[in-house]
């Protein structure tokens, strides 16, 4: 499992003088400290424990639990970096991120497989930040359908578009509240704290107000993109 | 300190909330249903402090939206109401409530 996943994360990693490094144990050693931030994923027998600077992963011993505990670790290490995880595909068409979001079957492979090859940076998790004012769009490692090298890269972020499938392209424009009902049911978030809620909420009510949102009726075919905003 | 359906009422410690724009959005962290207040409902919500009564409260909403005093009162206790069956509210000094999904 290390060989597919340093394959896997690769691109993702850094040489930092100091990294976050995330060790893969049988049991949980002592750190020195408390953990920050800790979660059971009992239905895989797996757990985490976030430190600064560190964090170990108990029973990720295939590469699915890994990839889910990646998960759950970036979820908490974006709240203060003003940032969140959204299920949804990242297409970046002439230098800007368009994200793709909704529920499993709602269209993000479709839309993934339906544009250019490379322009693609991830069919399942799209990771938003905001940086110096701006929100900027990663590519994540983590992939659905699509598979794919993600790309550790990122670009201004065009808009956030709710998708559904529909005969006929359509595409109309949300007010903050509406895309925050819209996006809700799909941000990745795994603690249960009401201080870390209160800061998720932070993050995804400047988002709405930031970032124009959409739903975005479309036909399986490439003809999207002409009803989509410049 | 004791409550009647009057009130008064403090925010469940539960949850976390933020406004936007004119409205309030609501979310537990165990659930992910958003609560949504228009804009004389995040008035009232911004107000409920777990010491003010549904008459207080709805004397304010009378004097900052220029209604009855009648019809304040009715649209007070008609919120409150409606917040505390969904444990958005809790009573005043008791501790957070589970919301249900």
């Amino acid at each position: 499992m290390f060989s597919e996943a340093s394959e896997r994360y690769q691109a993702f990693a850094t040489h930092q003088e100091e990294p976050f490094a995330i060790y893969l144990r049988n049991f949980f050693s002592a750190n020195g400290g408390s953990a920050e931030f800790s979660y059971e994923f009992e239905a895989h027998q797996a757990a985490l424990r976030a430190f600064s600077g560190e964090s170990q992963f108990v029973g990720a011993n295939n590469a699915y639990t890994l990839d889910a505990l990646l998960r759950i670790l970036l979820t908490w290490m974006l709240l203060p970096r003003t940032g969140f995880l959204l299920h949804a595909a990242t297409v970046v068409h002439d230098g800007r991120a368009y994200i793709f979001t909704g529920r499993s079957g709602a269209g993000k492979s479709t839309v993934a497989a339906l544009s250019p090859a490379g322009s693609v940076w991830t069919d399942e998790i799209s990771l938003l930040r905001r940086e110096q004012g701006e929100w900027r769009a990663y590519g994540t490692p983590f992939w659905g359908e699509f598979r794919a090298a993600g790309s550790n890269s990122s670009a201004p972020v065009a808009g956030i578009f709710g998708l559904s499938q529909a005969r006929e392209n359509h595409v109309e424009a949300l007010g903050p509240v509406g895309l925050l009902r819209n996006i809700l049911s799909n941000v990745l978030f795994f603690s249960g704290e009401v201080a870390a809620t209160q800061r998720l909420l932070e993050i995804l009510g400047q988002a709405v107000k930031e970032i124009p949102g959409y739903n975005l009726a479309f036909r399986k075919d490439k003809t999207f993109w002409e009803v989509l905003p410049s | 300190m004791s409550t009647t359906p009057e009130g008064p009422w403090q925010k469940n410690p539960s949850l976390a909330w933020r406004e936007i724009d004119d409205e309030t959005v609501i979310i537990s962290p165990t659930e992910s249903v958003m609560h949504e207040l228009n804009e004389t409902g995040s008035f009232l919500w911004k107000n409920i402090d777990g010491l003010r009564t549904a008459a207080e409260l709805a004397a304010m909403l009378a004097t900052e939206y220029e209604v009855t005093p009648g019809t304040a009162l009715a649209d007070t206790e008609a919120l409150l109401q409606q917040l505390a069956s969904s444990k958005l509210l809790v009573p005043a000094g008791a501790a957070s409530a589970e919301v249900p999904r």
